[in-house]
This record gives C-alpha cells, structure tokens and sequence, in this order.
C-alpha cells in the first residue's frame, strides 16, 4: 500500500474533531457573535451605509479587515496548542498521514469560516431590501471572500505550527496579514516604483478586489487555490523536518 | 517483534539517543530504565514513529516504519508521558476518536471502548469531560486510548508517574495481565516497579544502552555482590583491619559510638560474614551485629548510570 495515499476517512476524522472543537467549548460562539456583531457595527455605522450610496462594496472591504483579526483567532490554537500540551505526539503517533492532518485541520477552520460568512447573510439582505444590489456582485463578493479566507488560513494554521503559543501565533499572522494587505494599497504600491507590479500581483488584497467586484477571473481563483496549497505545503514541510 | 538498530537521535549538536540496538520478542515486557534526560523518551519517539532516527532503523515485526508508517503504528498502543488525551473532549468522544483515527469498525470500536474502558475502570467517568478529571484518571484514559485496537505491541512512556500507591499498584495489575498476550515496553524510573512487572531491562545513560539483561540474570549478578553491616565492640576503628582480610567494594563507611563501632561495606566475597566473625574472634572484639544486604537494582542501577555518567564528563 502506498505510504502517501490520503485516506479521506482520515481527514474526515480530524476534521470533525477540530470543528466540533469551535462548539465544544463557548470559544466558538464567542467567535462568531464577535465576527457578526463587529461587522454589522462596522457595515451600518462607521461605514455609514445608509448615509452613503447604500452599496454592498463597502461589506467586501470590511470583511478583509475584519479578516485580519477573525482568521487569526480561528487558526492560532490549531497547531499551537497541540504542540504545547503535548497531544502532537498522540496525533502523530496515530496512524494518520501529516497530509490527512493538515487537511483535517485546514477543512475545519475553513468550514468553520463558512457557518462565519453564512452568519453575515444579514447585510446583503438588507442591502436587497433598501437598494437593490447587483446579486452577482453579492455572489462574487462572497465568494472571493471565501477564496481569500482559505489562503489567510492556510497561512495562519502554517503560522501556528511555527509558534508554541496561541497569543503568539495570533499576534504574527495579524502582522503578516496587515503586510499582505498593505502590499496592495496604492500608496505602498506608488512607494516601491519599479516593483509595484510584483507587489501588486503578490498582494491578495488585489486579487481579491476584482473578485469583490464581481469579476470571476479564473487568475485570481487560481492564485488563491495556489496559495493555500503553498502554505498546506510549508507545513507539511516543516512537519517533517521538526521530526 | 522490535528491533533497534544503531538507533541515533540528534538534535542540532545534541545527541540525545547514541547507536542504541537490541530486539524484543513476541511477548516479552521490558523495562526501559535510566534517569532523566537519559533518552528513555527520545527512544520511545523513535519507535512509535514520531521521530525519524537521525541514523538508525527501527523494524516492528519486520516492517521497517519509515517505509510503512502507517502499518507500523497501526500495530502499536502508546502512551506518550505527557498529555495524552484532548482535554476538551468527554472520554467517551475521546476514545471515538481514537477508534476512528485507527479505522476500526463499529463492531471493533464497540469491542476495543468496552474493554479499554472496563480494564482502567472508566466507567463512572465514561460522559465526563478529560480536562475535569483528576491526573490519575487522565492518565487511564490515555492508557484505555492506547488498547483500545487491541495492538499487539504496547509502548508505554512513565504509565504510572503521577499516580496514588493505589493507582499505581492497579495500574501495574493491569499491565501484568496485559504481558500474557502483548509485547509491551515500558519507560520508568521507578525500580520497584521493573522489578515487580518486567522480565528484562534494558538501562539508558547519557543517551546509550549500558545494561540489557534479563531481571533473573541481574539478580544472579546482585547475588554476588552484598553489603554487609556490622556493629563491633573495640578500642579502635576495626573497618582497617577487616579491609585488610576482605576485598571491598566502596571504602566503607565506619561510625563510632564510644567503644561500638557502626561499620558497612560491600563486597563480592561470599565468605565475608564468616572472615568478620573469625577477625573478631582473634583480635578478642565483640560482635554485637552482622547482616547482610542484598544488592538492590537500585544500586545496579546507581552504579551503571553513574559510571556512565563519569566516563562521560
């Protein structure tokens, strides 16, 4: 039998176990109410909706700042806190494949992003309801937003492997993030000159606007797909080497 | 059923485990013996296949577990010394989990949960969360993950560190009961419980292998060596006069109570009761007391993981 077959039984095992994890404990709730209710206050009031042209644009942009804090929080325990009490060596000794654990893990938090995004549905509901919007604008939206948030967590899980703290691992994916965001902000961009341009294609924020904007180009599907799998890859990687 | 070979672990410039080999057979408990920080953990990651050897092999009944991991640590049960279960978890999840992780069947999961859970009698806390449980029965619940599938190979790092005499004493019960049909090694730094559970030991100083012998053969090399203590009525300290007809060991100890005098020494020399007797006789003291000690594994033990230890340094 091959030594790297993924065994999607595997993955389904871990997975349940990571994001039964979210409801096992408050931690998950807690989570998701902070991600709606900040949204929501950011959506309605700081962002004045409906002072200003009452478009769903401004959700989009919301959601990657709100990201920033959100994705962290979901990714920080997932390898941190096995390292730290120890129940790596209880996982890794179990005959799953690291391939199987890490998809089981990744699965989860994304998934977990999902019930997360499923619970904003509020804003474009109301946004149907007082203007109307351009639901294919609301489809991309939600669907870059998705994208976007599979790559932030494939980073953010890679980050947790490489810290053997929870607070430490959300403290430097926020950083992270905030780089990758600002990579694509036009000031930063006017900033680097010559190499705006590879700032700009390596910047997920910039990909993620034309998705937001309702454009499915399969350029920017694919750099996300790409960079999830880098980073899936990474820690595979490190896995190995830290045996 | 577990072969080591020249099994080497480095960590940057520090090797914690150096050329370690020896072979288990079907059915034998061992005693992984050594003080802390000698590698006992180290040797045990490497056989469960959580660390890969930096130079070595390790082959369980005949697989080598680099090349099939999974297989390998299919056949295994191991408790690892620190947190083994997910805290999160009720203990019944828990072991769902576990069964899951292993493939087994309902028919397997329901058989494995039954047992695991009647032999570390979990029954009472079967729904309760892990984190709320006492160390003890943390540790069985750990202990039930890892017989859960039945393996026929058990690996268990330090199975009753921070458990009551009570637990302890259950603990090893189970055990015993489990080396009928099972390959099972256990680490500890307990000596009486080698003693009371293992056939064979296998001792680790500064990260190598210095003693691998059976508990019996170990007993038989105890049995030569004694210490003998001894109180005496004289003018002087008699510990000169008696090294001079005894071969000792360790120099001695000698402690004075106006005329008694306390003495104790070790030595191979089986006639040595009888030659303290007979140099009291002649120089006219009083033998108030003689008996002798067996060598315990303790002082094995002490003398292994010390001499090592000098070497070393």
């Amino acid at each position: 039998m091959k030594q790297n077959e993924i065994r999607l039984n595997n993955v389904v095992t871990v997975f349940k176990r990571e994001f039964n994890y979210y409801f096992n404990t408050p931690i998950g709730y807690i989570f998701l109410i902070t991600f709606s209710i900040l949204l929501n206050f950011l959506f309605f009031y700081i962002a004045r909706f409906w002072e200003t042209g009452r478009s769903i644009r401004g959700f989009f942009d919301l959601l990657r700042i709100v990201y920033m804090f959100f994705i962290p929080a979901i990714t920080m325990r997932l390898w941190s806190e096995e390292k730290k009490s120890g129940t790596v060596e209880l996982l890794f000794t179990l005959p799953l494949s690291h391939t199987e654990v890490i998809l089981g893990k990744f699965l989860s938090a994304l998934s977990f992003l999902g019930v997360a995004l499923v619970s904003t549905m509020f804003i474009p509901f109301t946004v149907w309801y007082s203007a109307s919007p351009d639901w294919m604008i609301i489809f991309g939206g939600y669907f870059g937003a998705f994208l976007l948030g599979a790559a932030y967590i494939a980073l953010g899980i890679y980050i947790s492997w490489l810290n053997r703290d929870q607070i430490s691992a959300f403290m430097v994916s926020l950083i992270v993030f905030i780089f990758l965001f600002l990579l694509g902000y036009q000031p930063v961009l006017q900033f680097l000159g010559p190499f705006k341009e590879i700032a700009a294609f390596l910047s997920v924020s910039w990909h993620y606007d034309s998705l937001a904007r309702g454009l499915l180009d399969t350029r920017d599907i694919l750099f996300f797909t790409m960079v999830s799998a880098l980073f899936l890859y990474l820690n595979l990687r490190s896995i190995k080497m830290a045996r | 059923m577990i072969e080591a070979k020249g099994l080497s672990k480095s960590f940057g410039l520090f090797s914690a485990v150096k050329e370690i080999s020896f072979n288990i057979n079907k059915g034998e408990i061992v005693g992984l013996l050594g003080p802390n920080g000698a590698g006992k953990t180290t040797t045990m990651r490497m056989l469960t296949g959580f660390y890969e050897p930096s130079r070595g092999q390790v082959k369980i009944k005949g697989m080598n577990i680099d090349d099939s991991r999974r297989e390998v640590q299919s056949l295994i049960g191991y408790l690892p010394e620190s947190a083994s279960s997910y805290h999160d978890m009720l203990v019944c999840d828990f072991l769902e989990f576990i069964g899951s992780a292993r493939s087994l069947s309902d028919e397997q999961l329901k058989r494995g949960v039954d047992f695991a859970v009647s032999s570390t009698s979990l029954e009472k806390y079967f729904t309760r969360p892990i984190g709320q449980l006492s160390k003890g029965y943390k540790q069985r619940v750990g202990l039930a993950a890892a017989l859960i599938h039945d393996p026929e190979v058990l690996i268990l790092d330090e199975p009753t560190s921070g458990l009551d005499p009570n637990q302890i004493v259950e603990i090893q019960n189970l055990i015993s009961e489990l080396a009928k049909e099972k390959t099972i090694i256990l680490s500890t730094h307990i000596l009486k419980e080698v003693e009371e559970t293992c056939k064979r030991v296998l001792i680790i100083a500064d990260g190598r292998l210095v003693l691998d012998e059976s508990l019996l053969a170990l007993q038989g090399r105890r049995d030569g060596a004694i210490r003998l203590n001894a109180t005496i009525e004289s003018d002087n300290d008699p510990i000169g006069a008696l090294s001079e007809k005894i071969q000792f060991l360790n120099p001695g100890s000698s402690r004075a109570e106006g005329r008694r005098h306390h003495i104790s020494f070790a030595t191979d020399d089986g006639e040595a009761p009888a030659k303290v007797f007979h140099e009291c006789v002649a120089r006219g003291w009083v033998l108030t007391e003689l008996h002798r000690e067996k060598k315990s594994l303790e002082e094995v033990f002490q003398q292994l993981t010390g001499v090592a230890k000098s070497a070393e340094g």
